[in-house]
């Protein structure tokens, strides 16, 4: 009997330990809230770290790509007797095991690299689960939005792509509203907002910036917008007019890339996808070019965050890690950040050059999103793109 | 009185086993499953509640993707029972040819990733809504409508192209146990063969049957990855997806309400076949009578029949298993016009080919890998097997007449059903959770190889517990009725007699339980450390960053080791059951 | 081990409610031969199984010898209860050989290996099977698959040996050599039988006891001869006997029994307006031609024991079957009418209501 009863209570512990897991929320408020206590660690030198993370002997990390197997071999060379035990885990992922470990008062990981900014902001850094730690060598050189709440050691973007081998000529669209007219319809592609973060955020920002996308509907039409019934702005009557005009949604980045870039079509569509996809055009076959010069803007560029996690075991070695992940002292961020020096892909610090192959950012035009603005008002945005698929 | 009574069923060892089956099942069921709800009952989850049962927003969350689901289920559970039962009866009971082979065959699409069976639709049937490369069909000309291409019809059909397999093992191996007898009786009054096989075959393997129908409408509706290729161009949305989006974008709670719901449709669905089903007596046909098998002549049917069967067969395996493997040849992902290279299998490092990535043969990851998903395979299949037989028997020999045993045996049937619902990252997260931490004098088992062994076990419940049902179901209580007579007690009757005339459905649910573990698995990607690496999570890795070749390559040695275990199994029950042997 | 005497006392199983077994009282002195009689449904199997230890009665208990093996609070489970049961299904285990369905009880009871061997040997020698010992019960004809499972059965030697229905599978010569085999088998072993079946005939010819059960009630216990000499109600009357008696509903006027509006014969007590069900044995009844006042349509003959049994319906207003020995075969064919003359007075009377013995008006 006492054993029944023991079992019982265990059962009941655990679904509120589960409950605690399960519910993240929080308001955006929060994510600014104060931080953790200041670790002394955060302000010593490199070789000060390195020592102590030797005492440690390794550091895991969760990563939502599986290119920080590639910096497996460079971390450890350059820091010896420091293990790099990496896992490959999507940022989704990553949310839920962090929130989980954090109930049952383990952790499994000293780093965590992963993106959903919105996400993170809200489910891991208002729990506390995150604390941020800015390399001193390279703080200088990172824009305070890349600093806090959380580093970011580089942006990835959703902008919208073209078919170059069509359009030899540059972009067939200069203004987003384009997309809603005829000559588009049942011709954009982008994978379903519903189903993926980054293209949640992407739409959440272009309802942000109503105005500029006011704006830019007067600049292609002359006349100032007319908002439909129910729609509060003109980001919203974007979408709901793209979404009017046909827009195919799918479920993955490369299906989006395939349709628009696949060569030797004759009237091939046009799509939100990632800038650095474009590296993929030779293996595959693909002709896919950033639009630039897009009326008010062509996407988004979002950052990919790092950061301690809560009682981290190694935590000498997982501020060693974030370091090394920053990127060396040369153009390119050395080792620790080649991975990650892709075209199409932008280095949140100053000092380093973006990669050749690829526009400027500031030519791309694409929105840098704020994760604390965009997480106030994604989920309104969801529940609005509900309304009209 | 009535205490006495209890008192009683309480000392009876099914009842004391069964009890105990509940407690190992709420460990891995009802636990993660009471934290589902839980989380949908704080503040979020009403707000989650109130979004997706009432409003504006719910015909978008709701009712057309539960429509959708339930359409989506239905008709894969019926598509995959009469084409995967059509079939299982023509391999035991009549004289077509090739049955090994057949078999074989016919086991293929489970091993299969459903996403390969969407790829093989889409390589004959894609028309140009989505742009990009087209099908066969319209580059030939022809015109493809969207209904064709895209929606609930290619859902349905790529599901039951997975999903038949799963129906064929469970009523071929019941079809099996059918005494040629009975069906000779019934065709000597002039029955036709069609008949016969609804009149008496099908009441014999109805447990079968319904087991097939059951997972094929689970899978139905929680697959996430055909209705997601297939269906969301159209933008056709079933609760799956639905509960996935909401959990990807950070809705965690919305998903989660929406998973409950998948939940409570699949309880209402499980409880109302059963009484469909009803409590009918006798399915059992393992009697202590000996029963020799003796073949049905097909005729002039003959050959047309071997004809149809091998076009099912070879369209549902080998094309998209050729397709598969073709992908994994490709210089360019999907297009099967610009050239072939082993690069992705055995290629050295070449920093012009896939951002200098070796093959996958030469990743010293994927063997470690593979020794880990054999491993780990083999732990669930057997772990999960054990637990199915010990359900399946309780499930059947619990008295319903008793309101306490009835009640027992309809909790464990629910309990075990429901796993494949909740989504793998609350379960996963459950596990976490549960696991996390030191348990009493258990060490704390999170980041171990058990923890995966208990997490698969948990998932592959629901094949492994109607397996074993239907395994159990075969045999007549007399047969074990006569050991108890003998004095056996309930472990020895366990052992030497109802596990032993139950292994050949054992193994087929054995099969299912392995491949499904081996193949691909959302809830172990949470629980996985670098210490235990697995294949599955290895094409994760390689999907995820856009290495299509890589992930298919491994996706096809995922698909070898699950058809060399379907074979090793089938050698293996060949071997144990020597008294089954045609003679 | 020698048999046990066998006690049921006020018996009772109840399924969702409904009672399968109503109560039952009876007692079998050791090596008696009991049979549990009556038609489908009426609670035999299912007392059968509660000797057996398969199924817990509701109520009442159950002995064998001194020892309450099922009882208020008390429930010997299948394993001591020293019985051994053979299956209408025979419930041979299909993945042993025979060998091994005969052995396994034996491993199961701890015997040694050589006294198993010995023991084995023993009992496939008695049922003549030895020749088999290697083959799967599938191999074997239905006959032998009977064989093997008594021999399974009597191996460990049970003070209590139970049937049920053992013989309903088999083919009409081989279920009477087999009912010959069971009774010899039965007193080599000295157990105490108990037999289910709904076959009067099997009861008649083996029975050192017969409970003919109704609805989960005994409706007569006693020897065989007995039951059919002295049955206790019209119920009785009509199950036992080769062919069953006839059963008549009859009203009394001044003493007469009167069916159908025709006066046949007299009743000797006193019962004047009272509607009473009157028994006349086939060999009372003789045969006549249609002029007769009660009439019947032919329907078959078969010969017994060097005469014959007349089967046909009566042609009145309740069509009732009725049957009539005689010594020479009829010349009737299928739909001819044939007469029906009674005796002076029925063989016994029952009470219209509740079926019981008005009186021994013989």
């Amino acid at each position: 009997m006492s054993i029944k009863h023991a079992r019982t209570t265990l059962a009941l512990t655990v679904a509120a330990g589960l409950t605690l897991a399960a519910c993240g929320g929080g308001s955006p408020e929060a994510a600014t809230a104060e931080p953790a206590e200041a670790s002394p660690l955060d302000t010593v030198g490199i070789e000060e770290l390195h020592t102590q993370a030797q005492e440690e002997g390794e550091v895991r990390v969760y990563a939502f790509t599986s290119r920080i197997a590639s910096v497996e071999k460079a971390f450890e060379e350059t820091y010896p007797g420091v293990d790099l035990i990496p896992t490959d885990i999507s940022s989704t992922e990553q949310i839920a095991r962090l929130k989980a470990e954090a109930t049952a008062g383990t952790t499994t990981a000293d780093v965590a690299y992963l993106s959903d900014a919105p996400v993170v902001l809200t489910d891991l850094m208002s729990e506390g689960l995150l604390t941020n730690y800015v390399p001193p060598r390279v703080a200088e050189a990172l824009p305070k939005e890349f600093a806090e709440p959380l580093v970011a050691n580089r942006l990835s973007t959703k902008t919208l792509m073209y078919n170059e081998e069509a359009h030899p000529d540059g972009a067939p669209v200069t203004n987003l509203w384009e997309l809603t007219g005829d000559e588009w319809k049942g011709r954009v592609v982008m994978v379903d907002p519903q189903v993926r973060g980054d293209y949640l955020d992407l739409a959440t920002e272009v309802v942000l910036r109503a105005d500029e996308m006011a704006a830019a509907y007067e600049e292609l039409n002359g006349s100032a917008i007319a908002l439909d019934e129910g729609v509060n702005n003109a980001g919203e009557q974007w979408l709901k007019d793209l979404y009017a005009n046909d827009l195919v949604l799918v479920d993955d980045t490369d299906t989006v890339n395939a349709a628009i870039g696949e060569t030797g079509q004759k009237n091939p569509p046009i799509g939100f996808t990632s800038y650095s996809d474009r590296r993929d055009n030779e293996d595959e076959g693909w002709a896919l070019q950033a639009a630039t010069g897009v009326a008010p803007a062509p996407g988004i560029a979002f950052p990919a965050l790092l950061a301690v996690t809560k009682d981290a075991e190694n935590p000498a070695a997982a501020r060693l890690l974030i370091d090394f992940l920053m990127g060396d002292d040369s153009e390119t961020g050395g080792a620790g950040f080649e991975p990650f020096y892709v075209a199409g892909d932008y280095p949140t610090r100053t000092d380093v050059l973006a990669p050749e192959g690829a526009v400027s950012l500031e030519e791309l035009g694409a929105w840098s999103i704020d994760p604390a603005q965009v997480a106030e008002i994604r989920s309104d945005v969801a529940d609005y793109l509900l309304t009209l698929s | 009185m009535p205490s006495d009574t209890l008192k009683r069923t309480l000392r009876d060892p099914v009842v004391l086993l069964a009890l105990g089956l509940l407690a190992v099942l709420a460990v891995l069921v009802l636990v993660p499953v009471a934290g589902l709800v839980s989380s949908t009952l704080r503040p979020e989850g009403l707000d989650a509640w109130r979004d997706v049962l009432t409003g504006r927003l719910a015909p978008a969350l709701l009712h057309e993707p539960l429509l959708n689901s339930l359409l989506v289920g239905a008709v894969t559970a019926i598509g995959a029972v009469v084409i995967g039962g059509g079939l299982a009866w023509v391999v035991v009971m009549t004289d077509v040819p090739l049955r090994r082979t057949i078999t074989f065959l016919a086991s293929v699409p489970f091993a299969l990733p459903s996403f390969a069976l969407a790829l093989a639709w889409e390589s004959v049937f894609r028309n140009d809504l989505v742009g990009g490369r087209v099908g066969l069909l319209t580059d030939l000309g022809l015109t493809v409508p969207d209904w064709l291409a895209w929606g609930p019809v290619p859902v349905s059909a790529t599901l039951i192209a997975h999903y038949y397999s799963l129906s064929f093992l469970l009523t071929a191996a019941a079809l099996a146990t059918v005494n040629s007898e009975l069906v000779e009786a019934a065709e000597l009054t002039g029955a036709s063969r069609l008949r016969v096989a609804r009149s008496i075959a099908l009441p014999v393997v109805l447990p079968a049957v319904i087991s097939g129908a059951l997972l094929a409408f689970a899978e139905g509706v929680s697959n996430f990855a055909a209705p997601a290729v297939l269906g969301l161009p159209v933008r056709f949305h079933t609760l799956s997806t639905r509960a996935y989006g909401a959990i990807t974008t950070g809705q965690t709670e919305r998903g989660y309400v929406l998973s409950v719901v998948l939940v409570v449709v699949a309880a209402i669905v499980l409880l109302v076949s059963t009484r469909l089903a009803g409590r009918r007596k006798s399915f059992a046909t393992i009697t202590g009578k000996g029963a020799r098998r003796k073949r049905v002549r097909l005729g002039a049917a003959r050959l047309p029949v071997t004809a149809a069967v091998l076009l099912l067969v070879a369209l549902t395996s080998i094309v998209p298993g050729l397709l598969l493997l073709t992908s994994s040849l490709l210089e360019r992902t999907g297009s099967f016009t610009s050239g072939f290279t082993t690069h992705f299998w055995t290629g050295a490092s070449d920093p012009s080919m896939a951002q200098g990535m070796a093959g996958i043969l030469r990743n010293p990851q994927i063997v470690s890998a593979f020794w880990t998903t054999l491993a780990l395979g083999l732990s669930v299949a057997v772990a999960a097997s054990v637990l199915g037989l010990l359900l399946g028997y309780v499930m059947t020999r619990l008295r319903p007449a008793d309101p306490l045993q009835a009640g027992l045996g309809k909790g464990l049937a629910l309990l075990s059903y429901l796993p494949f619902l909740v989504p793998g990252v609350a379960l996963g997260a459950a596990f976490i959770a549960q696991f996390g931490r030191p348990i009493g004098p258990l060490p704390a088992l999170y980041g171990t190889f058990a923890i995966l062994v208990i997490a698969g076990v948990a998932a592959t419940l629901p094949f492994a517990s109607q397996a074993g049902r239907s395994a159990v179901g075969q045999i007549s209580p007399d047969v074990e009725e006569a050991a108890t007579t003998a004095g056996a007690g309930l472990g020895r009757r366990l052992f030497s007699i109802v596990l032993p005339l139950s292994s050949r459905g054992l193994l087929a649910g054995g099969v299912l339980v392995f491949v499904n573990i081996v193949r691909d698995l959302s809830l172990l990607v949470l629980l996985v450390t670098p210490a235990t690496p697995l294949l599955s999570v290895l094409t994760y890795r390689y999907a995820s960053e856009g290495f299509t070749q890589f992930a298919n390559a491994v996706t096809v040695v995922i698909v070898v080791i699950s058809l060399a275990a379907t074979l090793f199994a089938r050698r293996l029950e060949g071997a144990s059951q020597p008294w089954l042997e045609e003679r | 081990m020698s048999g046990s005497s066998i006690a049921l006392k006020a018996l009772r199983k109840d399924f969702r409610g409904t009672a399968a077994v109503d109560g039952i009282d009876l007692e079998v002195p050791a090596g008696s031969f009991l049979v549990l009689l009556g038609p489908s449904g009426c609670g035999k199997t299912t007392t059968l199984r509660m000797l057996a230890g398969l199924e817990h009665p509701t109520g009442g208990e159950i002995r064998f010898g001194e020892r309450q093996i099922a009882g208020p609070g008390i429930s010997v489970n299948a394993a001591q209860r020293g019985v051994g049961m053979v299956f209408q299904s025979y419930a041979l285990w299909p993945h042993m050989s025979v060998q091994g369905n005969v052995e396994w009880p034996l491993k199961i009871a701890r015997r040694p290996a050589a006294e198993r061997r010995r023991r084995v040997a023993e009992v496939l020698d008695l049922l003549d099977i030895g020749e088999l010992a290697k083959r799967y019960p599938a191999e074997l004809s239905g006959g032998q698959q009977q064989r093997v499972a008594i021999a399974r059965t009597i191996a460990p030697d049970p003070s209590v040996l139970l049937f049920d229905e053992p013989l309903s599978n088999l083919d009409a010569k081989l279920r009477v050599d087999t009912r010959a085999e069971l009774l010899r088998i039965h007193r080599a072993t000295g157990a105490t039988s108990v037999y289910v079946t709904h076959d009067q005939v099997e009861a008649m010819s083996m029975a050192t006891h017969v409970a003919l059960l109704r609805g989960g009630r005994i409706e007569q216990f006693g020897p065989p001869a007995e039951l059919l000499a002295d049955p206790a109600s019209d119920f009785v009357a009509t199950f036992m006997g080769t062919p069953a008696a006839n059963v008549l509903n009859v009203e009394v006027k001044a003493r007469r029994a009167v069916f159908d509006g025709h006066d046949i014969g007299r009743i000797d007590a006193a019962l004047d307006g009272r509607r009473v069900r009157a028994m006349y044995r086939a060999e009372s009844l003789r045969l006549a031609g249609p002029e007769a006042s009660i009439t019947a349509t032919f329907a078959e003959s078969a010969p017994l024991a060097g005469r014959f049994v007349i089967t046909g319906t009566l042609r009145t207003r309740s069509t009732q079957r009725i049957s009539v020995i005689t010594d020479a075969p009829p010349a009737l064919s299928p739909g001819d009418e044939f007469g029906v003359l009674f005796p002076e007075r029925p063989d016994r009377l029952f009470s219209a209501e509740d079926g019981t013995v008005v009186s021994t008006a013989c």
